[in-house]
């Protein structure tokens, strides 16, 4: 073996690609050949150096920017079939119409909706006397870190996901399908599912802030007092005099004042 | 950590949760073979971002859990590759002719060569070095170099991240090596 041959071949034989007869061709070579042996040598120890780089640190943020990329795409992309199966009880009313019984108390407080504030919001409604629940929410999880709600016709699917959890009715109406709440640690907003697919959502500690979310409940017994309208329509920002929409946590400085 | 078959079947089955996992394993190597590739850390951003949103809507075209390194080093690499066109693509601006502007005309500069001490300071630790020797490499042996002897591909996962044959992954893995060895060592 000429020494050109081996240079060719020092990379096949670090990683243990040569057949056995051309294998030990090479090392006879090696051996007695001073100039492929420190060839080798180097070779071999640019290896290791490169696999010792250790992986980039990532940019702050990204992690999150990853994540909120993804929601973007699921808010407008048809459940799978896996999720409507476990969402068959409620599934395809998600797919068409929410209604909602609320108004914006913090939001819109000059909108023609506030002329039926009152009475739409009874004061007492069956939620009120509910014990809060745990949280269970795991560490770190995409709501926590702020995440907001897509405002989507698969709204349960996307905030079962992110910070949503079902539950027994406890003291909801017999009529609802299912009840969820908030993964925020405040647990300040919860909600109930109908059967027929309409969203009561309410804030449970009547902070106001659960205005983030932009709702109030008036009436579960009845569930319908508002006309039904899309999810898709509901804007569960909040107004800001910053260009970007502000969602739960938002850290500008006009969202903090609102929400004093 | 590497993602078990649960949590690919999760994943695949639409489980957000089970997503965020793969994301969280992967996401530093898809950054880091984007880095590599792109050598900006604004564009590897981008094209981290762009990766997991290709995973996240064509997981069901992965085989299994096994299969996902690579798979999401397949996507990667291409995504860089695309990247690098399309900014080849771009209009370029002559560098020492007038640009004409309302507030007057000027004369497009770029900054000197001569680096700060501070770079120097960075330049002269042996990582550093290395780094800005891959660099210097052409994208072709960039990619296999970065896949198999930064990140451990094998082979056969390297040929299919590049789309090349085991010959061509082979041949060019070795100049690859060689030239980056004359580049860092001399």
């Amino acid at each position: 073996m000429d020494c050109n041959k081996c240079f060719e071949i020092i990379s096949l034989y670090i990683d243990g690609l040569l057949a056995e007869e051309e294998q030990i061709i090479f090392e006879n070579h090696i051996e007695n050949c001073e100039k492929c042996r420190i060839e080798l040598h180097e070779t071999e120890t640019l290896l290791e150096n490169l696999k010792d780089m250790s992986l980039e640190e990532m940019p702050e943020h990204l992690h999150f920017d990853i994540m909120k990329g993804i929601e973007d795409i699921r808010v407008t992309r048809r459940p799978s079939r896996f999720l409507y199966s476990r969402l068959a009880a409620f599934a395809a009313s998600l797919i068409v119409v929410v209604g909602v019984l609320s108004v914006m108390r913090n939001i819109a407080p000059n909108s023609g909706a506030v002329q039926s504030h009152d009475a739409l919001f009874a004061p007492a409604s069956p939620m009120a006397s509910m014990p809060p629940l745990e949280a269970e929410m795991s560490e770190g999880s995409f709501a926590q870190a702020g995440g907001r709600i897509a405002p989507d016709a698969a709204f349960a699917e996307i905030d079962m996901e992110y910070g949503f959890e079902l539950y027994e009715a406890l003291e909801i109406p017999s009529d609802a399908q299912g009840y969820m709440r908030s993964a925020r640690q405040d647990d300040s907003f919860r909600g109930v599912v109908f059967e027929d697919g309409l969203v009561a959502i309410f804030d449970w500690d009547d902070s106001g802030d659960g205005s983030a979310a932009g709702f109030y409940i008036n009436d579960f017994e009845n569930h319908v007092t508002a006309a039904p309208i899309p999810w898709g329509l509901l804007d569960i920002s909040v107004e800001c005099d910053c260009e970007d929409e502000c969602y739960f946590d938002c850290d500008c400085e006009c969202y903090e004042e609102l929400d004093q | 950590m590497e993602i078990t078959s649960q949590e690919f079947l999760k994943a695949l089955n639409g489980d957000i949760r089970a997503f965020e996992n793969i994301v969280k394993t992967y996401e530093r190597l898809v950054y880091s073979v984007a880095l590599r590739l792109l050598r900006n850390p604004e564009d590897a951003k981008d094209a981290t971002q762009e990766v997991f949103i290709k995973v996240y809507k064509s997981l069901d075209k992965c085989k299994n859990e096994n299969m996902l390194k690579s798979w999401i080093c397949v996507i990667t690499n291409n995504t860089c590759i695309d990247i690098i066109r399309k900014h080849s693509k771009q209009s370029t601006i002559s560098l020492d002719a007038q640009i004409e502007t309302d507030e007057g005309a000027f004369i497009f500069e770029i900054p000197s060569d001569e680096k700060t001490p501070e770079q120097k300071l960075v330049e002269d630790e042996g990582y550093e070095m290395l780094k800005a020797a891959i660099d210097k490499l052409p994208l072709d042996y960039r990619s296999v170099l970065v896949l198999r002897d930064i990140h451990s591909l094998s082979y056969s996962e390297v040929a299919e991240a590049t789309n090349l044959n085991m010959g061509t992954v082979k041949s060019r893995l070795a100049r690859a090596r060689a030239m980056l060895k004359k580049i860092y060592i001399g």
